[in-house]
């Protein structure tokens, strides 16, 4: 083949390469495909948005349901069995699938707007994240059709009640496994919007002067990130536990406990997760509406960053103080959780400060806000009262806590979500609202909302998910107003969905910029902002350009993969519970998503807009690839911190553990392990050879680690078959030392498996010629990932077999 | 189900409960109270007016807010004590009542939870459902634990509570003052018999209580 020829030919393929490319960026390809597949990161707020209000319709009824049974004593509306299901999937629905999605909407759609990016770090895996959290809830309610019901363990999932013995439905397993895709959205999406707010901004935009919205956000994902991982190995080995009989909440030693650890260091964070996109919204709102620049920005931040942070982890044992945790570790938490109202007095007092001497315009947004802290001044008060060591032990499991949590999760985070819909929705439709309607909506809110959770305040003798009381215990009145409050704050939102419906289509148009809003998401400017910052807020002096409405014309391409993973994951997990061929039909489907996103890769067919240089600092010389990929680790290193933890927490709680060698084979193991750490050599001879630009030296090498690499896995899998006939007595479900085993040679050994995959994509492009000296990142992240799997080895191998 | 007589003395837990609970009320109404009213105020002065309203860029507005640190601070200030305040007092009162007081006159009774309904256990290995009789003035130990899932032994009248959790024993201690009848019940999600485990205590003279205990069968139910 002469020279010429080749040339030609790699035009050609070029060419092609070219019309798949723009085919794939295409807007409009058809309305449906268009939103299938979208990866624009305002389709993809907007699909958040639609989506959590369908969550929220579903919750409120499962609220409407349990208010109604409790209106008088003895009532029959509802009986405990069903009672349980609306109680425990209301409380999943509403803060995991309803609100923190509707402040990820936010997130997603105006971020990049505020910091001036073209679109988040990874489009692909924003889209990812959407689908999995939208399937993962379709998976979670899909319990309510099975026999037994949904889940009924109550939101927090306590153990042993979710395990197999005592609910033997599919519907508790259907939640762990929908709550699996959650957390891993939840990952994605952290990782996403954190590398976007750290590398991605606008030039000047330094971190003082990012907007509130958008340092809220990334505080609210740094805890995500970094508190999923625990209830994610929790998650998992809740449903080992139920799918193949592993051990790890059902017998004693204390694993009760290890449940309430793992859930709790995720579920107290959450509450923060819950709040601060509103709080960040409500910020804006403030300071927008009393024509003020925000208060004590500096303070506000720094209480946020260096407070709420660290301190949501430090307290999370305060849900515990009934557990017989010991007295040292009691009074400590209880420090904690009371300095940690500190921060939150910051905010407030910030929040008020922020109106002195300001031009308050009482619109609807403002009135929201205004509520959203009138609440979270009372939620936040009857909280000291809990996070009291003396008084929990009456309060605890009472409504007192109920009446609590909903003034910071529906109160303060709630309305402060409405308002952000009333100030940003023009944004997206250029149509308003109707202010009368949205005033009576907040008005009948307000005042409905009081009504139900005010009187629970006193009931604190009153046990939570009751679904029955007697007449004697006094408690019907109290009750009864509560419950005709639930059915009003229902019936108000129909008022939301009104100005919702005419904001989208038939509402007057506002303008380009209706609030007269400095902000970058208004004008489209984000350079123009850092300069007037902090002279000009929220004055009018900013020149409007007039393309803000422009999230018609995606920039970023179509990819069908991310809903072709998600929805084939789905149908797998459902299939688990539901029958087991539509679990086939799901890997067919996961597989297909997978091939397209290798394809893409191997071809270079998923293009993303180009980001110019920006702001970065401490980050100054990371690409955004390098720190989501550092992100993922971290939170890789979590998980398996949690597993080791809980192992640790295991076996200090068995008294009776096999002595090390009586059943592994240690030798065959130590083997093993050599071949494992000799692949990471190997790893790095190719990473070394494909830096010089050797790129036979590089596929060889990788061969040769994917080689080592099989090898490993395919004697691990000799040893598990070898552990099974040898010694029947010593499986997954014969006790926790089995359990444990399995269980986390198996997490390590998915790990490997993934690795293994990457590899495969690594040979065939590295043999395509795809990576050279200077463009081989894909190989030096490989590396990295490759080197964390040979750590966690060197944990597990002496845990698991020397100890 | 209340079965609360004419009640002349307050048992120590309750009391004490109460007093913390009271000192968290006040405190609590008082900084809540102060902070709408704070709210209010700039809602009402600083509202919308063509005539009064500074321009924001105006910079009289600045020093205005400025000297507001002070004020600011002094809040802040304000808002710590009362928090160390209510914590330590919150955390003396635990420690004090933390550890069973010596008497002679001490009872212990081992709680066994269980789908839906409680087993008390007395010394000599009596047993009773749902039904714990114990003299009045009694220093009276309760040793909690579980037969199957989560639950959590709770004495709303004495303002006591204490997980039952398989495979630990945690205790809670009471002091019975006068006869009555009181509700057990239980606070942790269970199952769906959840809302009906409840049990009796029934605090009875000492006379009756050693007449009735001597009567019970050791190891017997």
């Amino acid at each position: 083949m002469s020279v010429e020829e080749r040339l030609s030919k790699i035009e050609k393929r070029l060419t092609a390469i070219e019309k798949q490319v723009s085919a794939r960026s295409k807007p409009h390809a058809s309305w449906l495909k268009y939103w299938l597949f979208t990866t624009d990161h305002k389709q993809v707020g907007i699909l958040y948005f639609v989506t959590s209000f369908y969550f929220l319709f579903i919750g409120g009824i499962l609220a409407i349901l349990m208010r109604t049974q409790l209106a008088f004593p003895l009532n029959n509306f509802l009986t405990g069995a069903t009672y349980n299901q609306a109680v425990s999937m209301h409380g999943l629905i509403m803060v995991l699938w309803f609100l923190s999605p509707l402040g990820a909407a936010f997130a997603n759609y105006f971020i990049p707007l505020q910091i001036g990016a073209k679109d988040v770090a990874f489009p692909r895996f924003n889209a990812f994240s959407y689908w999995m959290y939208a399937f993962g809830g379709l998976v979670a309610i899909s319990g309510f059709f099975v026999p037994g019901g949904a889940a009924a363990a109550g939101w927090t999932n306590y153990a042993p009640l979710n395990s197999k013995l005592f609910l033997p439905g599919g519907g508790e397993t259907l939640i762990g496994l929908g709550l699996l895709m959650l957390w891993g959205s939840l990952t994605m999406g952290g990782v996403n919007l954190i590398t976007t707010i750290l590398v991605m901004r606008a030039p000047g935009m330094t971190w003082m002067k990012v907007p509130p919205f958008t340092f809220f956000t990334l505080v609210t994902q740094l805890m995500l990130l970094w508190s999923v991982p625990s209830i994610f190995s929790g998650t998992l080995a809740l449903v080992v536990d139920r799918a193949l009989g592993s051990l790890f909440f059902v017998s004693a030693g204390g694993s009760s406990v290890l449940w309430d650890h793992m859930w709790w260091f995720f579920g107290h964070p959450e509450v923060y997760v819950v709040i601060l996109p509103g709080l960040g919204a409500a910020a804006e709102i403030f300071s927008v509406f009393s024509g003020r620049p925000l208060y004590a920005k500096k303070a506000i931040f720094l209480a946020l960053a260096l407070g709420m942070l660290p301190f949501s982890f430090a307290i999370y044992a305060h849900h515990m103080y009934l557990t017989g945790i010991n007295a040292l570790q009691r009074e400590f938490i209880t420090t904690n959780t009371e300095i940690n109202t500190l921060p939150s007095g910051v905010i407030v007092l910030c929040f008020a400060a922020t109106m002195i001497g300001g031009a308050i315009k009482f619109k609807t947004p403002m009135l929201m806000a205004l509520g959203s802290i009138a609440t979270f001044i009372i939620g936040g008060i009857t909280g000291v009262f809990d996070s009291s060591l003396f008084l929990d032990v009456q309060l605890r499991g009472s409504y007192q806590v109920v009446s609590h949590f909903h003034y910071i999760m529906v109160g303060t985070a709630e309305f402060a979500l409405f308002g952000a819909i009333y100030y940003w929705l023009p944004r997206w439709t250029g149509r308003m609202y109707n202010e009368k309607v949205g005033k009576i909506h907040f008005i009948l809110s307000f005042v409905f909302f009081n009504m139900i959770f005010l009187p629970m305040t006193f009931l604190f003798e009153m046990p939570r998910r009751i679904y029955t009381y007697l007449p004697a215990t006094g408690w019907g009145p109290l009750n009864l107003i509560e419950t005709i409050g639930a059915w009003g704050f229902g019936l108000a939102q129909i008022l939301l969905l009104y100005a919702m419906i005419e904001m989208a289509t038939f509402g007057k148009p506002s303008g380009p910029n209706p609030w007269n809003v400095s902000s970058p998401e208004w004008t489209g400017d984000a350079e123009a902002y850092v300069k007037n910052y902090p002279a000009v807020y929220a004055t009018g002096s900013v020149a409007l350009d007039g393309g803000v409405h422009s999230h018609a014309h995606a920039s970023t391409p179509l990819n069908s993969s991310p809903i072709l993973i998600s929805a084939g994951l789905a149908l797998f997990f459902a299939g688990l519970v539901w029958a087991l061929p539509i679990s086939l039909v799901g890997i067919v489907i996961a597989f297909w998503g997978v091939g397209v996103w290798f394809k893409d890769d191997l071809y270079g067919l998923f293009k993303v807009p180009e980001e110019p240089p920006g702001e970065k600092w401490p980050l100054n010389h990371m690409s955004h690839v390098r720190v989501g990929v550092w992100l993922t680790l971290a939170g890789e290193m979590i998980l398996f911190t949690a597993i080791i933890g809980s192992y640790l927490f295991i076996r200090e709680n068995v008294p009776i553990w096999p002595p090390p060698a009586s059943i592994h084979n240690i030798h065959l193991a130590t083997f093993n392990t050599l071949l494992l750490f000799s692949s990471a050599m190997t790893v790095f001879m190719a990473l070394y050879s494909i830096r010089n630009g050797n790129r036979n030296g590089f596929v060889g090498w990788m061969i040769g680690s994917f080689a080592l690499g099989a090898t490993f896995l395919s004697i691990k899998m000799y040893e598990w078959w070898d552990l099974l006939n040898k010694n029947p007595s010593f499986n997954i479900a014969s006790g926790l030392p089995g359990s444990t085993y399995y269980f986390m040679t198996g997490i390590h050994a998915a790990h490997i498996l993934v690795g293994l995959a990457f590899m495969v994509f690594l040979i065939t492009k590295g043999l395509k010629g795809g990576f050279t000296a200077q463009n081989h990142d894909a190989v030096e992240y490989f590396a990295l990932y490759w080197a964390f799997v040979d750590i966690v080895w060197i944990f597990l191998f002496p845990l698991l077999y020397l100890i | 189900m209340t079965f609360q007589s004419v009640i002349l003395q307050v048992p120590t837990t309750r009391a004490a409960w109460e007093y913390v609970y009271a000192l968290y009320s006040y405190l609590g109404v008082a900084c809540g109270a102060v902070t709408f009213a704070v709210i209010l105020y700039f809602c009402f002065r600083y509202r919308s007016k063509i005539e009064t309203s500074l321009s924001p860029l105006d910079p009289r507005t600045r020093e205005n807010r400025d000297s507001k640190w002070r004020g600011a601070a002094l809040i802040y200030l304000l808002m710590a004590i009362v928090l160390i305040t209510v914590g330590s007092q919150s955390i003396a009162t635990y420690n004090s009542l933390s550890t069973v007081p010596n008497s002679s006159n001490t009872l212990h009774i081992n709680v066994i939870a269980h789908q839906f309904a409680w087993t008390f256990v007395y010394p000599d290995g009596f047993t009773s459902e749902d039904l714990v009789v114990v003299p009045t003035n009694t220093i009276v130990v309760f040793n909690v634990t579980s037969r199957d899932v989560y639950h959590q032994f709770g004495l709303p009248y004495f303002r006591v509570k204490t997980d039952a959790i398989p495979g630990r024993v945690n205790q809670v201690w009471i002091e019975t003052t006068d006869a009555g009848n009181f509700t057990v019940q239980c606070f942790e999600l269970c199952g769906v018999g959840h809302a009906t485990m409840i049990g009796v205590l029934s605090v009875v003279d000492p006379a009756t209580f050693s007449q009735w205990y001597a009567s019970t069968v050791p190891g017997g139910t």
